[in-house]
């Protein structure tokens, strides 16, 4: 048994490369640097979360932004109003999550397709105005605030602090979602996305595996969302549109669909994008309307990226990535060869 | 009464806005998200042709309704048929993706500015009853029923609506009876822009033209889907039913409740009867 990692020698030596670039880069990297790996971090776990759903179970949800909504608010309300301690809020919020999938998923049982997608985006408005009218209720403006978590005598308040959290939370969800899929229910997701009757007749309980896709996705997505407010110290309604939800969407369609590494990558791409695009504009010192409107274009170039990954590569970086190592692994020839021995 | 008249008027814009959205349903099964951005656009493009073009508005609204149609059909050739064939979920996300780049073309067009609309009659009128009426509510009554009474006669006696008829109800048989499928499906988009600007004319005339219109437009998802995605009749009821609730909620319960109501009559129609009040009952994908 080859742990598959570290198979080969040159893959070994990605993996150390790899490994020792995420330690040495709190060290190197600017405070602002290392923020945006944080958002990075964050966006991809809730990218995992919804390509979970869409990409492997292929149900399309448009109501990840709520469900992440959810975990912020979940903890601002039990960390901020009751006090309760940062590693008890976590897996709460990730019960809360579970809760509201169970909701969301079981029109799951009877939708398919874009009613599904309609449903969901539903239940995002009905999450959305809930917490608004909380938010409201309870006098917070701007949102509600969170004080920093504390786990033992330790402070998380820096961004140096948070990366080696995040980085921790990352490599475990990214482990955990691969397994699952790996394991039954991922076969049995696989099986209901490309043919849900024939998956049916093989005895799979498509009901059962539907909402438990969403139920996994929204609990990991709302503790993602917990997390985020952790990190920005704040809980606010405002935060959470269906824009949000369309940028996660932007991460798993760039990413590619159905596969964990592709929603990192995708998460890196489009977190990067505003920010890449604000130091373009910062740099050659671009006034007037472009920097005024600059959402506006930051948004515009999303959709243009969505639009082209679409229709040039539907399956996303993921696939290019593969199509690369390919090339890598068996240049100087065009073909695999006929026979194959090893994997 | 005052009352029922802000329904009626409310009534119609979304059932303006919703026909558009259906037409487009009914002939190529997209959901189309850039609706709501598309109806944006439209709403800026009639203020810029009101203000550019001297004369009579009807002119210059005439001549923005002509240019969401040909946007209508370009979109088709450019974007959604090149994804023929491609699963649900892309085609969704693509008009989600077009919505995002409309909205910025019409931001950083027109700068967010808040417009309105001149129709060239505006005055207030007092009816019996105490109701008082304005013109642009006048002509916004007068606009949807002309509007549906077009579309109706349109797919009952024009060729092409028939064809459009004949393609909704089975593709592969409409393309061996000889209709030209795509130029059909073009027509439907563009027919559906075309709506979309009327509606957009509609709420920039009597509300108001900013980047908020957004809002109003995507509540059509929820009468289109309340009335049966595939059903032009079902829109007219359903219209006014989320119209009512919708005013009823924010005068009476709570004003922020407006943004909601819509969609909590549409997941409980999409509960107990998913094809909506009077679409096709077979039209639903179920497991």
């Amino acid at each position: 048994m080859v742990i598959q990692a570290f198979d080969t020698p040159f893959r070994k030596k990605c993996v150390a490369i790899g490994i020792l670039i995420v330690i040495l880069f709190p060290f190197m990297a600017s405070k602002y640097l290392i923020h945006i790996a944080n958002l990075f971090a964050i966006a991809s776990i809730s990218a995992m979360a919804l390509n979970l759903l869409c990409g492997n179970a292929g149900l399309l949800s448009l109501g990840h932004a709520g469900f992440m909504a959810l975990g912020a608010y979940s903890a601002a309300i039990m960390g901020t109003q009751f006090g309760m301690p940062f590693f008890v809020v976590v897996p709460l919020t990730a019960i809360v999550g579970a809760i509201w999938g169970l909701i969301a998923g079981l029109p799951s049982i009877r939708l398919k397709g874009m009613y599904l997608g309609i449903s969901t985006l539903g239940i995002h408005y009905v999450i959305v105005y809930v917490l608004s009218e909380y938010q409201f209720y309870i006098g917070a403006g701007f949102g509600i605030p969170i004080a920093d978590p504390k786990i033992g005598p330790f402070t998380l308040s820096n961004e140096k602090g948070w990366y080696w959290v995040l980085c921790i939370m990352v490599w475990m969800c990214g482990i955990f979602i691969t397994n699952v899929l790996r394991s039954k229910p991922g076969r049995a997701w696989t099986a209901i996305h490309n043919r849900d009757i024939a998956a049916e007749i093989m005895g799979i309980n498509i009901g059962y595996y539907k909402v438990l896709a969403f139920v996994l996705s929204t609990s990991i997505a709302s503790m993602a969302g917990c997390i985020y407010a952790y990190y920005t110290n704040v809980a606010s309604v405002t935060e959470y549109s269906f824009g949000l939800t369309i940028s996660y969407l932007a991460m798993i369609i760039v990413g590619g669909m159905g596969s964990v590494l592709g929603s990192i990558m995708g998460a890196f791409l489009i977190t990067l994008v505003p920010f890449g695009l604000m130091s373009i504009v910062d740099m050659l010192g671009i006034t007037g309307v472009i920097k005024e409107y600059f959402f506006s274009i930051q948004w515009g170039i999303f959709g243009l990226i969505i639009i082209v990954f679409l229709l040039v590569e539907p399956l996303g970086l993921a696939e290019i990535w593969r199509r690369i190592r390919a090339y890598f692994m068996l240049w100087p020839f065009r073909y695999k060869p006929l026979t194959i021995t090893k994997r | 009464m005052q009352f029922l008249i802000s329904v009626i008027i409310l009534g119609c814009i979304y059932a303006v806005l919703a026909a558009g959205f259906v037409v487009i349903y009914k002939s190529s099964r997209i959901l189309n998200f850039a609706y709501s951005d598309m109806a944006m656009l439209a709403a800026y493009l009639a203020v810029t042709l009101t203000q550019l073009l001297a004369g009579p508005p009807i002119i210059a609204l005439s001549i923005c309704l002509v240019m969401g149609f040909i946007l209508g059909v370009a979109i088709y050739a450019l974007v959604i048929k090149p994804m023929a064939g491609e699963p649900i979920f892309s085609t969704i996300i693509i008009t989600v993706a077009l919505g995002i780049v409309l909205n910025a073309i019409t931001a950083l067009g027109w700068g967010g500015k808040m417009e309105s609309i001149p129709l060239g009659w505006s005055q207030y009128y007092l009816l019996p009853a105490g109701i008082r009426m304005s013109s642009t509510e006048f002509i916004i009554i007068i606009a949807t029923i002309v509007f549906f009474i077009a579309i109706f006669a349109f797919y009952r006696f024009a060729k092409i609506g028939k064809q459009m008829r004949a393609t909704a109800e089975n593709a592969l048989l409409a393309s061996q009876r000889g209709i030209n499928i795509y130029f059909v499906t073009a027509f439907a988009w563009g027919i559906g822009f075309f709506a979309t600007a009327v509606a957009a004319v509609l709420i920039g005339a009597n509300y108001q033209v900013s980047l908020n219109l957004g809002h109003v437009a995507i509540k059509a998802f929820a009468v289109a889907l309340v009335g049966g995605m595939d059903s032009v009749e079902g829109i007219i009821p359903a219209a006014f039913i989320v119209a009512a609730t919708e005013l009823i909620a924010s005068n009476y319960i709570n004003p922020r409740l407006a943004d909601a109501i819509p969609f909590i009559i549409m997941i409980i129609v999409l509960l107990f009867r998913p094809w909506g009040l009077l679409g096709t009952e077979e039209e639903i994908e179920r497991v």
